[in-house]
């Protein structure tokens, strides 16, 4: 007698279609939270936010470096860096490294396998901005693939192939946002971090929409228009759905946007530095060169920003946009960074780092030992990431290097 | 002393036949068995394999090889399975709905059962069922 008989083929048919219809996406995706989490710095700029503010309050009054290692940057940004559950997690050219933040030895390094890897890196699958951690998960971008790695042991645990270059992405809570082309839609994104599965999508015109920070329930992208306008928009985390949008004058930036959210409005620089309130009500613009804002940090009820043409740092009141005071920093990255915790801000330079004191922009310490020379010729020499500052030590990458500073009090 | 070799027609036939067979099964199983591939893919890739691409024509190849070498049945059958595998994978994605499968063993698991329940009803239908009499001429039926 045959073991398949139609009986049986029958009821497996039956039986695995009951699996399919039981199993949906609502069945396999985790229940979205919109927490902050506990990280100390989980993405770019910080948490999703993209304040560039963390809430240390023992600020050193000088460096030494405690230790330095060199990788290789895929782009014009300076090495990319996330802090979080002790680990320091790396952006190295075409591998995402874990190191122990104390000494600098690396704990893991996973690499994309692509089909036709060779070595001198022309056929590899290249990490892109930014990493992010999300609970006990690494989130990359590798090319076109969306990956995420055990934060523990680097291990691949899920993987999300699309048809295109993504240009941003943003992790809040256990969502992570991205745009690009997936099963053939042109849309703003968003997947389960645990697991990948998509929790929704926005792409009711097609064109792209770039997540650049997220707040509460609410989730911010930027949209390219011909000619010199940009549209920003706010969106329900929970569905995508638009609660607003605002078209704005100006350019925005060839290297991608930087925006950051508070409580009391989104701030994001293009050509120039726009404050708009949660409701999409624009508050105030300020314009200081033709790059401004291209770094940002906001706390303390003020927004920094750098001017590279005047090679300043500007701080102005987050409320009305008025000025408090402007530093001349000639070293300044670009692109740079900002950074702020209990009373310094840290401007990047492209040698390091100055600490300013918040209320007065005066210096209060530098660390200009950094050395830009190596023999990669696609890193940008002045590219600096914006300072991680830990109640320990400070972190920062400058072009290819990586650098654990110990604070010195007094 | 001159020697010639002389052509076996028979074995070179029987040669000719067996490539046909593998042409002809090779192209029924990559519209059979693509799906099963892509989810084979998949978990290689989460176990820190990626697959080159040359590797899904080597999986169809040996699919095919050893279906050629091991199938002693009708190809008729054979090709009602595979076109229904196929047809059928399409429409449990169009019914149930897809998420991506490299997203969790979860998710793995799900399109593999329905591949399995694809292929099953394919399998019922091709090999256990007259399915030739849908296209038997009403002039042979039974007065």
């Amino acid at each position: 007698m045959s073991l398949f008989t139609r009986r049986r083929l029958l009821a497996v048919a039956g039986g695995s279609f009951a699996t399919g219809a039981a199993v949906r996406p609502s069945v396999v995706r985790s229940t979205q939270r919109l927490d902050a989490g506990t990280h100390v710095w989980p993405g770019p700029h910080g948490d999703h936010r993209g304040t560039s503010a963390v809430p240390s309050t023992t600020t050193p009054t000088d460096v030494t470096v405690a230790w330095e290692r060199e990788y290789q940057t895929s782009s014009v940004s300076a090495v990319p860096l996330a802090l979080a559950n002790g680990t320091l997690i790396v952006g190295d050219r075409d591998a995402v490294r874990a190191l122990e933040p104390t000494d600098g030895s690396q704990r893991w390094a996973y690499a994309l396998p692509h089909p036709f890897a060779d070595s001198n890196f022309s056929q590899r699958n290249i990490v892109r901005h930014p990493l992010w951690v999300v609970d006990d998960r690494v989130l990359a971008v590798f090319d076109t693939n969306v990956c995420a790695l055990s934060l523990s042991s680097g291990r691949l645990q899920w993987r999300v192939r699309t048809n295109s270059s993504i240009d941003s992405a943003l992790a809040a809570g256990n969502t992570v946002t991205f745009d690009g082309r997936l099963s053939g839609t042109n849309a703003l994104w968003a997947l389960d971090t645990e697991t990948g599965v998509e929790r929704w999508t926005y792409a009711v015109d097609g064109d792209r929409r770039l997540p650049i920070a997220a707040i509460d329930d609410r989730l911010y992208t930027v949209r390219f228009r011909y000619g010199d306008r940009w549209t920003v928009a706010s969106h329900n985390l929970e569905t995508g759905a638009v609660d607003w949008r605002e078209t704005l004058e100006g350019r925005l930036l060839a290297s991608g946007p930087r925006a950051a959210v508070t409580a009391d409005g989104l701030y994001a620089g293009a050509e120039s530095l726009v404050a708009l309130d949660r409701d999409g009500t624009q508050r105030w613009q300020a314009e200081f060169g033709t790059e401004f804002g291209r770094a940002l940090a906001v706390a303390h009820d003020l927004v920094f920003a750098t001017d590279v043409d005047a090679s300043e740092v500007v701080a102005l009141e987050a409320a009305t946009g008025d000025p408090r005071w402007t530093t001349s920093v000639s070293t300044l990255a670009r692109p740079g960074g900002l950074s702020v915790d209990a009373d310094t801000v840290y401007v990047s330079t492209t040698d390091g780092f100055r600490a300013l004191e918040v209320t007065t922009g005066e210096e209060r310490f530098r660390f200009d030992g950094a050395s830009t020379a190596n023999s990669d010729t696609t890193t940008n020499p002045t590219a600096s990431g914006p300072v991680i500052p830990t109640t320990d030590r400070l972190y920062q990458s400058v072009g290819d290097r990586v650098y654990a500073l110990e604070g010195q009090r007094t | 002393m001159s020697t010639s070799t002389k052509l076996n027609y028979e074995s070179l036939g029987n040669g000719i036949a067996l490539a046909g067979w593998f042409v002809g099964v090779f192209i029924l199983v990559t519209f059979a068995f693509g799906q099963a591939l892509q989810i084979l893919e998949t978990v290689a890739v989460r176990w820190g394999f990626l697959f080159p691409d040359w590797a899904t024509l080597v999986g169809y190849a040996v699919v095919a090889a050893v279906v050629t070498v091991g199938y002693r049945g009708s190809i008729d059958d054979l090709t009602v399975f595979c076109v229904l595998t196929f047809a059928g994978s399409l429409a449990v994605e169009f019914v149930f709905g897809s998420f991506h499968v490299e997203s969790s063993w979860l998710a793995i698991g799900r399109e593999f059962a329905l591949f399995v329940g694809a292929a099953s009803l394919a399998a019922a239908v091709a090999f256990r069922s007259d399915w030739r009499a849908v296209f038997r001429s009403d002039e042979s039926a039974p007065t």
